[in-house]
């Protein structure tokens, strides 16, 4: 293994090795006195993303004012991959929704994100949208809870474009956070196309690449206009996202590489070529 | 990966319809939509494109393009670049009513491609109707037998566009 692989590992271990032997004592002995337990364990999850950042020679430039505690806000941002969630937690100690994942990354999941605040999601239950709706809402009521940072996409795309957002985290009556964040694909391609490799795969190959190197823009607060929907203002801010991190919009959803199209866009194309076949023979 | 006397081999097969950069481009979605690296394309890869999956012809398309390697494939592209000739764009259209291959499209033929277009939203009786209307301006009747030259006399001169650009990095 080359020094710079060794030197890797040795940081990610070292990380591992600070997080672990603080978090665990923090979290069972201050179980008493909440608010210094939910402050430390916040500073320790930043600190293991940091580890995480520097074991990839992670560079990353913000931009933009830091993200503030405030109750009735949510972050909304492009996704490109799990990492996309680690280089912001470790300036800012989000709150995040996710999908639970298998393995070791799912054990990860419950135990250490639980502590600053997740809400999962289940890409695959029907139900599933009504019930993460109400959990988002009752999140960015409370005050003391972690800013939420939602991903509307839904999937991780490959930077290049952003696909259409879902209009979930543009009706809870916040205001909303944009973040951009674009990668620089000379180091490496942070994409994780999970249909062809597992997370696991995907950090050994960025750990084994030159670098991640990254901007992060943090973009002017947005509001709900008077007479926009929701749809209309997840466009807006799609928009906004898309320009300041340089990347092509699409009109496609973003579920569509999990499950097939619905016969009706189908049918819909062959309903108006049949309007147009008998506009013509009443034509004739 | 491709080696350049891979590339040249494929351009020979599509008669220099593409580039070689357009080649190349076309081999990373080639490799990027089969999935489980088999050297070819299956039906269930080709429906994972969702503009596929709502195209009403797919199936057709699908009986034509499925199990094509790569040289094949692109063969089967030809037709779309914009090097194509208006003959060979006809051909291609032609192959798709033809189903069975044998050279000639009947009337049932081009009944069976009009019902993949138009689905339920019209009915069998207007859908014979239309075509025989069709087939009468053009100067056929119900029991003609349409070869290649037939629909290159009917389409030659439409200002036919069937064309598509390969993204080049």
């Amino acid at each position: 293994m080359s020094n710079d692989r060794i030197r890797r590992v040795i940081v990610l271990t070292i990380g591992w090795i600070i997080f672990l032997s603080s978090f665990i004592p923090v979290h069972s002995l201050l179980k008493g006195h909440d608010k210094l337990r939910k402050k430390l364990e916040r500073c320790l999850v930043e600190l293991i993303c940091s580890f995480f950042v520097a074991s990839w020679t992670g560079v990353v430039k913000y931009h933009g004012p830091r993200p503030s505690m405030r109750p009735k806000q949510v972050f909304v941002a492009n996704h490109t991959s799990m990492i996309d969630f680690i280089i912001l937690e470790q300036m800012t100690a989000f709150a995040v929704i996710m999908q639970k994942h298998p393995g070791w990354v799912g054990l990860l999941q419950s135990t250490i994100l639980e502590s600053v605040g997740c809400i999962w999601f289940n890409r695959s239950e029907a139900k599933d949208r009504e019930i993460v709706a109400r959990k988002l809402r009752d999140h960015v009521q409370g005050t003391d809870n972690n800013p939420l940072l939602i991903f509307p996409e839904g999937t991780c795309v490959n930077n290049h474009y952003t696909v259409m957002f879902k209009k979930g985290a543009f009706e809870l009556g916040c205001t909303v956070c944009p973040v951009a964040i674009k990668y620089n694909k000379i180091f490496v391609d942070a994409f994780w196309n999970s249909r062809k490799q597992s997370f696991t795969m995907h950090l050994l190959q960025l750990m084994t690449s030159w670098a991640v190197v990254c901007d992060v823009w943090y973009l002017e607060p947005q509001t709900l206009r008077p007479g926009e929907t929701a749809i209309e203002f997840a466009e807006r801010v799609r928009d906004i996202i898309s320009v300041r991190a340089g990347l092509k919009k699409v009109p496609w959803d973003g579920y569509l590489k999990y499950s097939r199209p619905s016969p009706k866009h189908r049918e819909r194309k062959q309903q108006s070529f049949a309007e147009s076949v008998l506009r013509r023979l009443d034509e004739k | 990966m491709l080696t350049q006397y891979d590339i040249e081999e494929v351009q020979q097969h599509c008669n220099h319809a593409f580039s070689q950069q357009e080649i190349v481009s076309l081999y990373e979605r080639f490799c990027q939509l089969d999935r489980n690296n088999g050297g070819f394309i299956s039906a269930e890869e080709f429906l994972s494109v969702p503009e596929f999956a709502v195209n009403p012809l797919s199936q057709r398309l699908l009986r034509m393009v499925d199990g094509l390697n790569f040289k094949e494939f692109v063969a089967f592209l030809s037709a779309f670049s914009p090097h194509a000739t208006l003959h060979q764009k006809i051909e291609f259209i032609f192959k798709v009513y033809d189903s069975d291959g044998n050279g000639k499209v009947t009337f049932t033929d081009m009944l069976d491609v009009l019902r993949d277009l138009t689905g339920t939203f019209i009915s069998e009786k207007q859908r014979e109707q239309v075509l025989t209307d069709v087939l009468d301006e053009a100067g056929y009747t119900k029991d003609s037998l349409m070869i290649l030259s037939d629909f290159v006399k009917i389409l030659g001169n439409s200002g036919l566009k069937i064309e598509v650009e390969v993204p080049v990095d």
